[in-house]
């Protein structure tokens, strides 16, 4: 093609890398102009053949230098949409096929651990559905729900949150309990008492989540009176401060230090509950499979043992 | 042909004015008006006020302290090294707040290089601080101001401090009588935007300072709470910023220099938008 051989003389002539650079364009450039000048040759060889040269006419009106510039923009747009055509299906190709239904979950943090390894054993007993799940402090998920995100099922750690959700939610059943423990980051705090010391930096859930609530009764009940250095949004924020270092210990559910041995787990004398609730979502679309996803959470009861939960009996 | 590209232009630009604008409207529509003062004299509103304006305003002086000089250097240098550092400079304007509020951490922190400095020579530990608060805003603020004096600082002809130096100005006199004067108004921008954006800081306040009410909870974590607690926090909180806010980009256009003075050649200095 004759860009072709436009763009080699172009590189052989030319020396230097930028008008390498430059003679890449031009031989591009060449060839979109050839293709212009050429479809107007063919529109205008019907008109006037003795008139039309090797490169079409030397001088054209308006509106065929209109015509020009509108088909060689034709011609760079069709090649750039054959580009991004080709790219997206390099992409599509490259994804896996879209799973037949997908159960969206919106679960308390303190299932951040447990609720992966019930999912796995879900998707493996019913293939062609996925479970997909979003952790954040309960509160935050009741008023998601409230405001009506679509989701299918919903997952607290308290009573009040779920009943925060109200009419988002159809009716619930509690199917686990956890408890509160102080975890110890540094050799700075090895009991309980030991938050009221000056020099310890200690932090807990916000009291809007149940983590914080149950967190400050318990403190309450063992006499603690210091202020905490923070009051985060949920337990896996606390988690997180307290794996990086940044406190000294902070006051968290029992299931969270499962199956980690950085922190240290200290006891309350007064051991302090929150019950785990579950129900569908009203304006859920996949009310079947989202009732089927529940009653296996609650049958569940080996994997949630394993993980730190007490199973309530009902 | 003419009118209908103009028909174009009006409607895109309405289209965004609504875009932007509407939001805000209804927010303000639907604040309870009835109940406003009762609402913002709960405790943790006034807190979170409290902790938002103060520590915005450190960290608007910080910054605008800290970022004219940079300004004006890297505005003046001609060494090629200096000025590949601008790219640099103005990085933490991408970078996303959290991924800033763990940065700072990872410097400043318990366990980080700084830090670790701080607590065994000053006893000095920054994360859950009220300073820490002030910290990151200046930090995620400070690009802006330089942006925003760069982009003034950069039209000052080179012969102006040429002829001052002839004249037998020192370097520190050209800036003060020269540079600084030229750059008013980009300075006062600059630190009014610097004011808003740490006013909204969140992300990396959060991560680097935590939550703590009175202390190092600011005006945006306060909301994020009110929203699942009590939207009427949310509102009123909501309403109070973005008046202010508005009043002060509308202050700020006033012209505070009365228009008799003379204005240092060249005569037109960067105007506010």
């Amino acid at each position: 093609m004759s860009a072709g051989r436009d763009l080699i003389e172009a590189i052989v002539r030319n020396k230097s890398v930028d008008q390498k650079r430059t003679a890449w364009k031009y031989g591009f450039q060449r060839g979109i102009d050839r293709y212009t000048l050429r479809a107007n040759r063919i529109q205008r060889s019907g008109r006037d053949n003795a008139a039309v040269g090797p490169t079409g006419s030397l001088t054209c009106s308006r509106e065929e230098s209109n015509q020009n510039r509108h088909r060689s923009i034709i011609a760079v747009t069709i090649r750039n949409v054959i580009a991004l055509m080709m790219a997206a299906l390099a992409i599509a190709g490259c994804t896996s096929p879209v799973p037949s239904q997908t159960i969206t979950v919106l679960a308390a943090a303190s299932m951040t651990n447990v609720l992966p390894d019930i999912v796995l054993s879900y998707e493996r007993g019913h293939p062609g559905t996925r479970v997909r799940v979003s952790y954040a402090g309960s509160s935050t998920l009741a008023a998601q729900v409230r405001t009506g995100i679509g989701a299918d099922v919903l997952i607290t750690a308290s009573r009040e949150t779920m009943n925060a959700a109200g009419t988002g939610v159809r009716q619930f059943r509690v199917f686990a309990r956890n408890s509160i423990v102080l975890a110890s980051a540094t050799s700075k705090v090895s009991s309980i008492a030991d938050l009221n010391r000056e020099s310890v930096i200690w932090i807990r859930c916000d009291d809007a989540v149940p983590c914080g609530q149950a967190a400050m009764t318990a403190l309450k009940s063992e006499g603690i009176t210091s202020q905490p250095a923070s009051l985060d949004a949920d337990v896996n924020a606390v988690m997180g401060r307290l794996r990086s270092g940044e406190a000294d210990a902070g006051v968290v559910y029992r299931t969270s230090l499962i199956g980690q041995d950085q922190l240290r787990a200290i006891p309350f004398s007064h051991p302090t509950y929150v019950d785990l609730c579950i129900a569908q979502v009203t304006s859920s679309s996949l009310p079947d499979e989202a009732q089927d996803f529940i009653n296996y959470v609650i049958g569940s009861a080996d994997i949630l043992i394993a993980h730190g939960f007490e199973v309530v009996k009902t | 042909m003419k009118q209908q590209r103009t028909l174009v232009l009006s409607s895109v630009a309405i289209l965004a004015t609504l875009f932007l604008i509407l939001p805000l409207a209804v927010l303000l529509v639907e604040v309870p008006w009835r109940n406003f003062v009762n609402i913002l004299g709960r405790t943790e509103s006034i807190e979170a006020l409290k902790v938002s304006f103060v520590s915005a305003s450190f960290s608007a002086v910080i910054a605008a302290v800290f970022s004219i000089p940079l300004a004006w250097k890297l505005s003046r240098t001609k060494s090629p090294l200096v000025r590949s550092f601008r790219p640099l400079i103005l990085s933490p304007i991408i970078l996303p707040p959290t991924v800033a509020g763990f940065a700072l951490l990872n410097i400043y922190g318990r366990t980080g290089l700084i830090g670790e400095l701080l607590r065994d020579l000053a006893g000095i530990s920054l994360p859950y601080t009220s300073a820490a608060v002030v910290v990151a805003g200046a930090f995620v603020s400070m690009p802006f101001v330089v942006l925003v004096l760069l982009a003034a600082l950069d039209q000052l002809p080179a012969d102006m401090e040429e002829a001052a130096s002839l004249d037998g100005a020192t370097a520190w006199q050209t800036f003060w009588h020269i540079g600084l004067p030229y750059a008013a108004n980009s300075i006062a921008i600059g630190v009014a935007l610097a004011w808003t954006r740490a006013l909204g800081e969140f992300g990396a306040t959060l991560t680097f300072a935590g939550s703590l009410p009175g202390v190092t909870r600011t005006v945006p974590m306060q909301v994020y709470l009110d929203l699942e607690t009590g939207p009427p926090g949310a509102f009123v909180l909501s309403a109070i910023t973005l008046i202010i806010a508005i009043a002060l980009f509308y202050l700020i256009r006033i012209p505070w220099r009365s228009p008799n003075r003379k204005a240092p050649y060249p005569s037109e200095s960067p105007q506010i938008p």
